[in-house]
């Protein structure tokens, strides 16, 4: 009877719940979407942070983060790659060799940072082979190619198929160079990478710098959820272990960035904690109104014989009636936008201009929902709770009523 | 009866409805004027950590000097010129550049020398306030040296050490003599952190052999101005000289201020999308619970304009006393976090991005724009959410308003 009674309350004055129900579909709204763009814009730089670098999950040598150098180097990396991407939440793993070298030609040299990679398993898996605007990096994995950025290009004066030097120091120490041919042009928007960056077959380095067919510097491994990053890194650290290396996540790797998304993540937070204050203080408005207006009613129900703790349960009941209805129609209204944002995204561009990178590391000016349903699971639960506890005050107020006061007042 | 006073004493006959209307504006509009003052110090931070640390607004150079940072490229004749941009209401600082080697009993590192105005630096950027260890220069010491974190690391010096310094001077000859550390820097930037050495400009001229001319001035200004205009300012008063903004200087810091900056403008959408539904409310629900009391007012004699005269005002009456009380509360709150800050420092001390470091304390800025705003919001706000309501009221038929629920 209750229920009854506290559906029909609420439908028959249309309007006041209609503008508790706009309150609670925008609260909804706007929390929703605000999870969904933040998480979205921190996965979007982690992400592109994983293509950029080592992967979400990185195994590497142990003390290698101390004395980045090409002589220390795990072995054995086909095995670990097999093991590894059996995992469900694996993307792909992929083997690399990376170091310090000089890149020269006739004209000038410079200081690069190289990637080798096997050009058979790199697709999408760095973000220089996804913006190669001349050329292609389809080799052999043991081709004296490079895939060289449009900065560096520039600066040794080099087009495609021309040769470049390059020297380095192999696993014992020794200075040794080879000559590789330009196969291809990347072009990312980061300086760092198109002015020090280039990528070269994997096989190629690795008989340069003297290591063997299962040798390799890292293993990059991405996967499907950078959340899961952590757990992923900490269950593949056996494995490493076994093979003398250590596994580490995104955030060890570059805690620049680490620390950085902290920050924003924090003042995020803070912006959240705000606008839920708002939503709630919105809500607890309306639906405080709607008792106060109604004393007369319930005074009458009152002198009728409703006992307070009953007046009191029905105007809980109305709560969790707005609250279930609100709720339904916020995830009708907010579906398509969040959908929408997903997969479209908000473009920043007209406001950054085309591309920009932060740390070296290539930033999307389109920022995209991220979709992580148990976060958006999280806020909605939120809200509900929000409007049944701003339905308690008014709800007490209701059943205090005093019948004689309550039907004269107007 | 007059409006106003009608209004007024309609707003106390409901004393418990009222109040709730007023408590949410106040409440919406002191979260707006915190939340808007935040955003500021959390938009201007960046920036101001680069700009007032090290870099200045804007520097002056030899054309050629940035290529090269040669010795010989400097700025002639500064003189005059920094009395002419002293003039001009601008506050500057000037330095002089050179690179030699440091060594301290086993360790050595290559330092970036640089002679500064010990007081002058003081009251344009905030350098000589950051220090770990010890202290800044003083004018008359001529032979102490400040250094920067990570080289006092390298050296393993402490401050009261007395380092070796060797150098290449102006007229060719070989510099070398011994300095006193004075003061270790906090983290500052990449290159000051590594590899900065600071001494009074005389200590510079006579290790150096460099009688005349500086390298860089740094300019910078107080309150807002624009940096372009600004810029073009000092291009007129030293006409053959390279300017520039720290914008162009450091692109990344720039590109960095930008992100934060441009990221920020859809949670800030989001956020007056909130504060907007809760006034909106708040005005809605104070008007359409009364259509029945309008409807007897009517029915009694009332005109139309009469009714929504009386309408309006109470939304006046409510949305002022809800700015004053809103607007203290805020204030106070806000006031209180530019003084000590929100303190993000369990998350991560202090953290380079950019090259650049920076404190993870978040000082909220009050300006009157972040007050006035809101405020300016809050009555637009609260008048869009009246006027329907009150026009609906106004023209309702009595009867019909009688039965309306």
């Amino acid at each position: 009877m209750i229920w009854k009674m506290a559906w029909r309350n609420l439908w028959r004055s249309k309007r006041r719940t209609i503008i508790t129900l706009v309150s609670i579909v925008f609260g909804i709204f706007l929390a929703v979407i605000h999870t969904g763009l933040s998480d979205g814009s921190y996965s979007k730089l982690i992400d592109m942070a994983a293509l950029m670098g080592a992967g979400h999950v990185t195994i590497e040598p142990i003390g290698y983060r101390k004395q980045q150098n090409i002589e220390i180097f795990i072995t054995g990396v086909s095995r670990m790659i097999a093991a590894i991407k059996t995992r469900p939440d694996v993307l792909h793993a992929s083997a690399r060799i990376v170091g310090q070298a000089m890149a020269a030609t006739a004209e000038d040299s410079s200081g690069v940072g190289f990637v080798g990679i096997d050009p058979f398993d790199a697709k999408g898996q760095l973000v220089m082979l996804n913006h190669i605007i001349e050329g292609s990096f389809d080799a052999p994995s043991n081709a004296s190619v490079v895939v060289i950025g449009a900065g560096l290009a520039k600066k040794l004066g080099v087009k495609l198929k021309s040769k470049v030097v390059i020297t380095t120091t192999d696993k014992s120490g020794e200075v040794v160079s080879g000559l590789f041919r330009v196969c291809a042009i990347f072009k990312t928007g980061s300086d760092a990478a198109d002015k020090y960056s280039i990528v070269v077959p994997i096989d190629s380095i690795r008989k340069l710098v003297g290591y063997g067919p299962e040798d390799a510097s890292q293993i990059a491994v991405l996967v499907h959820d950078q959340r899961k990053a952590k757990r992923v890194a900490g269950e593949l650290s056996a494995l490493a272990e076994k093979h003398g290396g250590v596994s580490l996540p995104w955030f060890d790797v570059i805690p620049t960035l680490a620390a950085f998304i902290k920050i924003k993540s924090t003042s995020n937070y803070f912006i959240q904690i705000l606008v839920f204050l708002l939503i709630a203080a919105g809500i607890f408005n309306t639906l405080l109104m709607s008792v106060l207006e109604r004393f007369r009613e319930f005074g009458i129900m009152m002198a009728m014989g409703m006992t307070p703790y009953r007046l009191w349960k029905l105007i809980l009941a109305e709560a969790s009636f707005l609250a279930v209805v609100g709720i339904l129609s916020g995830i009708v209204f907010t579906a398509p936008v969040f959908c929408y944002l997903h997969t479209h995204g908000l473009d920043m561009r007209g406001l950054v201009g085309q591309k920009m990178s932060l740390y070296g590391i290539m930033f999307d000016p389109v920022i995209r929902t991220a979709l992580f349903i148990d976060r958006e699971l999280i806020v909605i639960c939120g809200v509900f709770v929000l409007v049944l506890i701003t339905g308690l005050y008014p709800a007490i107020i209701a059943s205090k009523t005093r019948p004689v006061d309550a039907i004269k007042t107007l | 009866m007059n409006t106003w006073r009608m209004a007024w004493r309609n707003i106390w006959r409901a004393k418990r409805r009222s109040l709730v209307t007023m408590a949410a504006t106040a409440f919406a509009l002191g979260t707006m004027i915190f939340f808007a003052g935040w955003t500021t110090g959390f938009s201007t931070q960046i920036r101001d950590s680069a700009v007032l640390m090290t870099m200045g607004h804007i520097q002056i150079h030899h054309p050629e000097f940035r290529d090269s940072y040669s010795i010989y490229k400097f700025i002639p004749d500064f003189e005059s010129k920094i009395k002419a941009l002293k003039e001009a209401q601008f506050k500057i600082s000037y330095r002089l550049y050179a690179n030699g080697l440091a060594a301290f009993e086993k360790s050595s590192a290559g330092v970036q020398i640089c002679g500064v105005d010990a007081d002058l630096e003081k009251q344009t950027i905030q350098l000589p306030n950051h220090l770990l260890k010890g202290n800044w220069l003083d004018r008359t010491d001529k032979d102490g040296v400040v250094l920067g974190r990570y080289l006092s690391e390298t050296l393993n010096v402490k401050t009261g050490d007395t380092i070796v310094l060797v150098s290449q001077a102006a007229d060719g000859s070989m510099a070398n003599n011994l300095y006193a550390v004075r003061g270790i820097l906090k983290n500052v930037s990449e290159d000051i952190d590594r590899a900065g050495l600071f001494m009074n400009t005389d200590t510079f001229r006579e290790f150096m052999s460099f009688p005349d001319g500086v390298h860089e001035i740094i300019v910078s200004y107080e309150g807002d101005r624009d940096l372009n205009a600004a810029a073009k300012q000092v291009a007129d008063i030293v006409p053959d000289m390279e300017v520039k903004t720290w914008r162009q200087i450091s692109p990344e810091l720039s590109d960095l201020s930008n992100y934060t900056e441009t990221m920020l403008i859809p949670f800030l959408v989001i956020f007056y999308t909130a504060v907007a539904i809760l006034i909106l409310n708040a005005m809605l629900m104070a008007v359409y619970e009364r259509i029945r009391e309008f409807g007897i007012m009517k029915a009694i004699g009332m005109q139309p304009l009469r009714v929504f005269s009386v309408l309006a005002a109470e939304s006046l009456f409510m949305t002022t006393i809800g700015t004053i009380i809103g607007a203290a509360f805020g204030l106070a709150v806000a006031l209180h976090f530019q003084k000590v800050g929100i303190d993000f420092t369990r998350f991560s001390d202090s953290i380079t991005l950019s090259g650049v470091a920076f404190e993870n304390i978040w000082k909220v800025k009050v300006t009157v724009q972040s007050v006035v705003t809101p405020i300016l919001m809050l009555f637009v706000m609260s008048a869009v959410a009246t006027i329907y309501p009150a026009i609906k009221a106004s023209v309702l038929s009595p009867v019909r308003a009688m039965r309306h629920l």
